[in-house]
């Protein structure tokens, strides 16, 4: 674990030494999914990847990452303290809720023609931005 | 919700690291308890109570109980 990573963690609030472990994995697995996410849509965008069997390989592999990193963040949720469980899911309620008021909100900019046509994948950066935000306030919180 | 915990933590010379090592929780949580910025959990409640071998109503109180004699 790198040292700027290690202190991200730390700032999400106290760990105890299992938490700072499955919440590790968690960054591992994002980190993985994300990466897929770029190269198959760069392979996609460059028609890297010829159409039919490979092609559907390619789209399905990140919602696989995107999957264990879900299976990893329920497995921290469920084995964190019960103050860090409630900072997480105060922060998750806070990244849901931001997500769907832009996400209404933008759309209706969109019709009016105040704001480009932005895409889907936009509103997953907002949820997650809001809920590390949310993490870090809760943190801060309960010091 | 108002508790004892620190007066009761005090009593055994204990840190809040320490007292956390025995709930197995963060030093964060046992500061928050004392703090009365979070409420624990039946299940904390009840681990506190056993670690300190007082029943839980003479470590933690509603707030409303503070003027009535309380922890008696």
């Amino acid at each position: 674990m790198t040292k700027t990573s290690n202190l991200f963690l730390k700032a999400c609030g106290e760990l105890t030494a299992r938490d700072l472990r499955n919440q590790w994995l968690v960054v591992r697995w994002l980190f993985l999914w994300q990466l897929a996410f770029v190269v198959a849509s760069m392979a996609f965008k460059r028609t890297w990847i010829p159409e039919g069997a490979p092609a559907v390989a390619l789209a399905v592999l990140p919602s696989l990452f995107g999957v264990a990193m879900l299976v990893a963040f329920t497995r921290f949720l469920r084995r964190a303290y019960e103050l860090q469980r409630k900072i997480q899911l105060d922060a998750l309620a806070l990244g849901f809720g931001v997500g769907v008021v832009v996400a209404v909100g933008y759309e209706l900019l969109e019709d009016a023609g105040v704001v480009f046509k932005a895409d889907i994948s936009g509103i997953t950066v907002v949820m997650f931005v809001a809920y590390a935000v949310g993490v870090l306030l809760g943190a801060r919180r309960y010091a | 919700m108002k508790n004892r915990l620190k007066v009761l933590r005090a009593e055994r010379d204990w840190t809040q690291a320490r007292l956390a090592e025995e709930l197995e929780v963060s030093r964060q949580t046992v500061n928050a308890i004392e703090t009365g910025k979070y409420d624990p959990s039946l299940p904390l409640a009840f681990s506190i109570a056993r670690l300190f071998e007082q029943p839980i109503e003479a470590i933690f109180s509603p707030d409303g109980d503070a003027g009535r004699g309380w922890p008696g």
